[in-house]
């Protein structure tokens, strides 16, 4: 109901959304897993919230496009671990298409050559 | 969103913590890994992670419905807010409940008498038909030959059936005798009605003069313990044999609503239960037949309504001399006639309408109270608004509140209704006729209750919800005002309580008046023994005792009562005077010519041996009858009345009068007596005795013994019925009673009615003392620290009780200015069915409004002695 309000309106939500689902591609993890991974990879730029990270994972799971499992993690711990589902994969081709268009017409609006690199 | 998201809530929210504490683990870990101290590792962790909480409630909130939400959390709050004020909560409780207890009782009347249909299926299709006559203008029953030429000549109809109304029998199940009512019906009746049956069957189309009954739910419980295996077992009625077929559905008394029919035969069998009553009637042409009506699925009521008028006009063709003029009118099933109908509308309209003024009352009661108590409240609300709350936020819990207290009100209201209808057992009427006088809560009332109650929550929050959520911010920030808004003379509480006290001065005067026309009605001579004499009914005409039998019957019962220890008189009687009923006849002087229009009507009773002596019936001249042969000339007792009206002298012994055919001779003079009812103007009376006229057709309520004794009536009575049965162990026994019981059934109208209004008025008065205390407590509490500086400067404390009682006293008197023209005009109403008394009757117009008075005074006085007794010290230092 309200969420989707929420979503159009803030594009950042959209995106964590998206890097989480492409941070599961791999196979399972669990939350922290999941933040370190988008840090790393963005090199530390993105610092993911833990206020938003939960609630994108409850989200996510919600309309099915991850699921959950209870497992043990590295430091055997135990921990809930969330892998993608096909309806997730699918969404995730979506987004990640999507996203490229959005990257590339702000890159062009912005009169760069290319559409990637960093934002330093 | 799915519900099962929002029913594993906390599930789903220990998963979560679970999580957290994870990640700030991992966290922890890994910042050791890097260095750092345990302390600062945990920190790291923490700040990294912001609020958990708030990440758990923004979780929560996902999978939550927000209004549904919210509506909870308002739910919790108001109910917790109630909990801590059980004071409030009774007050409230008990004022709606009485308001919505008097309007749920008359509506359940109203649903009973003018809204419910019979327990049949698809009660819409089903019509009670009648004939009439004088083109419409006169409404009556059908006669047999009627029925068999009306039935099959109707298309819109798939059936129409016929039976007779009202038929007494004695039925001897299990325990006693006991006089039961039923309708002899023809067969085709429960197919018509299409009514469900709890246990066998109706009638089959061959049993018209087959011995067999249906019994109702309620006899089949009462008789025969409801017995399971009643089915083809056989019971005796009126001395024939029946064999039971079925039992009716719970709740089914007849379609007739107003009767209380117990048992069903079949119409062939129904002559031989009347016995030697009957006997020499021409059935077959005596219009007693009540029929209904189903309607064929598809045909309206309007198409039936053409095809029986074209029925009509064919019988007019077909019968010039009885069917002229002749029309037929259709009513819903169990509807009662338009002509009732009307008179009761008026009635219950009068009565409803009071209920409302009852409820007004209590509801300004209540409106007063949350203003009080969202006057408390007008910092937290000036807080929230300056924190941003919505104007509907802060209104909504308020008028859950009141919505919630009004539902507990009419819940309480309820229960009170079915109190009152126990009460209302306690009115019989003076007949035992088998009137159908008991209530039942169906699905209206129910809904009916519910509504009132959301309604009247509503209507008494909405007005401190608005006028609480808009107070004046910067004041009530600062602590400073109340609701008070500087220069407002006239608060809304205010005119709730002149409003509360006017309406009470007008039940209060109502009450009035129709507790004086009690204290009339009791206080009327009826003209006979009001006390020591005992009365119950035999029927012998229905037990099978020919017109032969019956004199010796009565004469043995007599001596044995008579011969009984205690006993100074007994005297048969073919009704007791004030039974709501006569019978009557047209009286002319002999050797003059009947005519219709100088007939002198007078009722006649056909009185035994000892009648006026038992009932205390005072001689003017002449003597009681000496003959009781009945083939010698007839004798007869009048009274002033009749003497009167009909020579127009107050002397008529030797007399002789002649009714139809009948000639009598006047033996003696009586003085009058009431006869009907308590109200009536004196009606002439003829009395006749018994033993002559037994031939004639038996009355249908039986013979009563009236019986003047000394010691104890149950005792006696016990002793007489046992006496009944030595004779004829197959006689039922009824309308046992004391003359005194009987006086005051006699009296059920204005009985009832004083203790409707006598009930409705107190309630008023209690409510709005209640109400004018309220405010004049708030006032006093509001005030605390005026009077606090009034007594500082110098105000004696009985100044200062003057100064408040005086507030109080300025609304009572607008009150009795704006209520009593009021009660003036409604009192025009109430007279129509008062007896004995003026309209404006000047006692209950000068006692009502000082007793009024008083009760106000003392509503104020109690917190103006309260607020007196301030401490000026305490009071400045206060707020």
């Amino acid at each position: 109901m309200a969420n989707k309000k929420h979503e159009n309106s803030e594009m950042l939500k959209g995106t964590l959304d998206m890097m989480v689902l492409r941070t599961l591609i791999h196979g399972g993890a669990h939350g922290h897993t999941i933040a370190k991974v988008i840090e790393r990879t963005s090199e530390d730029v993105l610092e993911v919230e833990q206020g938003s990270l939960y609630p994108a994972l409850h989200r996510l799971e919600n309309r099915g496009w991850v699921s959950s499992y209870w497992g043990v993690s590295e430091n055997n711990r135990k921990a809930k671990f969330y892998r993608l589902t096909a309806g997730g994969r699918k969404q995730l081709t979506l987004e990640t298409s999507r996203w490229r268009q959005m990257a590339r017409a702000i890159a062009l609006v912005m009169g760069e050559a290319s559409a990637s690199g960093d934002d330093k | 969103m799915s519900s099962r998201r929002f029913f594993q809530r906390k599930r789903s929210d220990a998963e979560l913590q679970q999580e957290i504490e994870l990640y700030l683990a991992e966290e922890i870990a890994e910042n050791v890994e890097r260095g750092m101290s345990t302390d600062e590792a945990r920190r790291q962790a923490y700040l990294k992670l912001g609020s958990p909480r708030r990440v758990r409630e923004e979780v929560w909130r996902q999978n939550s419905f927000s209004m549904v939400d919210s509506f909870w959390r308002d739910m919790s709050h108001v109910l917790r807010r109630l909990m801590r004020s059980p004071s409030v909560v009774l007050t409230v409780i008990v004022s709606l409940g009485l308001g919505i207890a008097a309007n749920v009782f008359i509506f359940t009347v109203v649903n009973k008498l003018l809204l419910q249909g019979p327990p049949v299926e698809n009660p819409a299709a089903l019509l009670d038909l009648y004939p009439t006559y004088n083109h419409g203008g006169l409404i009556g029953r059908f006669s047999l030959s009627m029925y068999d030429d009306l039935y099959g000549q109707t298309k819109s109809f798939s059936g129409v059936a016929a039976y007779d109304l009202v038929l007494p029998a004695t039925l001897r199940g299990q325990g006693e005798p006991e006089r039961v009512w039923g309708q002899s019906t023809t067969t085709n009746f429960f197919d018509v009605a299409q009514l469900p049956m709890a246990l066998g069957r109706g009638f089959h189309s061959g049993e018209d003069r087959s011995p067999v009954v249906v019994l109702s739910y309620s006899l089949w419980r009462r008789q025969f313990n409801g017995d399971a295996a009643i089915l083809s077992k056989t019971v005796s009625l009126s001395g024939k044999m029946f064999t039971v077929i079925g039992v009716t559905m719970p709740g089914f008394h007849g379609i007739n609503r107003l009767f209380n029919s117990e048992f069903w035969v079949p119409h062939g069998e129904g002559e031989h239960l009347a016995g030697d009553a009957m006997k020499g009637m021409d059935t077959t042409d005596s219009s007693q037949l009540a029929v209904i009506a189903r309607l064929k699925p598809g045909a309206s009521r309007t198409q039936a309504q053409t095809e029986l008028d074209a029925v009509a006009q064919r019988f007019a063709l077909a019968y010039p001399k009885t069917d002229k003029e002749l029309g037929f009118h259709t009513e819903e099933a169990g509807a009662l006639l338009p002509s009732q109908r009307s008179v009761l509308e008026v009635f219950l309209t009068a009565l409803m309408v009071v209920a409302l003024l009852v409820l007004c009352i209590a509801s300004s009661n209540v409106a007063n109270l949350l203003l009080v108590r969202a006057a408390a409240r007008h910092r937290e609300m000036a807080v929230r608004i300056a924190l941003g709350a919505t104007r509907f936020q802060l209104i909504r819990p308020m008028l859950l509140e009141s919505t919630l207290l009004a539902l507990g009100g009419g819940v309480f209201g309820v229960a009170l209704g079915f109190g009152g209808f126990r009460g209302l057992t306690a009115f019989h009427l003076p007949l035992a006729l088998p009137f159908n006088l008991s209530v039942n809560v169906d699905w209206r009332v129910a809904l009916y209750a519910f509504l009132l109650s959301v309604g009247t929550g509503i209507l008494c929050g909405v007005g401190p919800a608005f006028t609480a959520s808009r107070p004046v911010l910067p004041n009530s920030l600062k602590g400073e005002s109340r609701l008070n808004r500087p220069g407002r003379r006239w608060s809304l509480k205010n005119i709730l309580v002149v409003l509360q006290i006017s309406l009470c001065l007008v039940l209060l005067c109502t009450t009035g008046l129709f507790l004086r026309s009690l204290d009339k009605s009791t206080g009327v001579d009826p003209g006979f023994r009001t006390r020591g004499v005992l009365m119950m009914s035999i029927d012998p005409a229905h037990n099978g005792y020919t017109a032969e039998q019956m004199p010796l019957l009565l004469k043995r019962l007599h001596e044995r009562a008579a011969e009984l220890p205690g006993v100074k008189s007994a005297a048969w009687t073919d009704k007791v005077p004030l039974s709501f009923y006569g019978q009557g006849s047209e009286f002319h002087m002999a050797g003059s010519a009947a005519s219709a229009g100088h007939d002198k009507h007078a009722e006649i009773y056909q009185v035994g041996a000892g009648y006026f002596d038992t009932l205390g019936i005072v001689w003017i001249a002449g003597r009681d009858f000496n003959t009781l042969d009945p083939n010698a000339p007839k004798q007869a007792v009048v009274n002033e009345a009749f003497a009167r009206g009909l020579f127009g002298r107050s002397s008529a012994i030797g007399e002789r009068v002649v009714d139809r055919d009948t000639a009598y001779e006047i033996v003696g003079m009586v003085k009058n007596t009431k006869s009907t009812t308590i109200s009536e103007v004196d009606a002439p009376i003829l009395y006749c005795a018994l033993e002559q006229n037994m031939g004639a057709a038996a009355p249908v309520m039986g013979f009563s013994l009236l019986v003047r004794y000394e010691g104890n009536a149950a005792e006696l009575a016990a002793v007489i019925r046992n006496e009944v049965h030595a004779v004829d162990p197959a006689l039922a026994v009824f309308g046992e009673k004391s003359i005194e019981d009987h006086m005051s059934d006699a009296l059920i109208l204005p009985r009832v009615a004083a203790a409707m209004f006598g009930v409705f008025g107190f309630a008023g008065l209690l409510l709005a003392a209640v109400g004018l205390y309220g405010v004049v407590s708030y006032s006093v509490s509001s005030r605390t620290s005026e009077i606090g500086i009034r007594l500082a400067l110098g105000a004696t404390r009985s100044g200062v009780q003057r100064l408040i009682v005086r507030q109080g006293i300025v609304l009572s008197c607008i009150a009795l200015g704006i209520g009593l023209p009021l009660a003036w005009a409604a009192s025009k109403i109430a007279a129509s069915v008062l007896y004995g008394i003026a309209p404006h009757d000047w006692m209950t117009f000068t006692m009502a409004p000082a007793f009024l008075m008083a009760v106000t005074l003392l509503a104020c006085w109690i917190p103006a002695r309260r607020g007196a007794t301030v401490e000026p010290q305490t009071a400045l230092r206060h707020e």
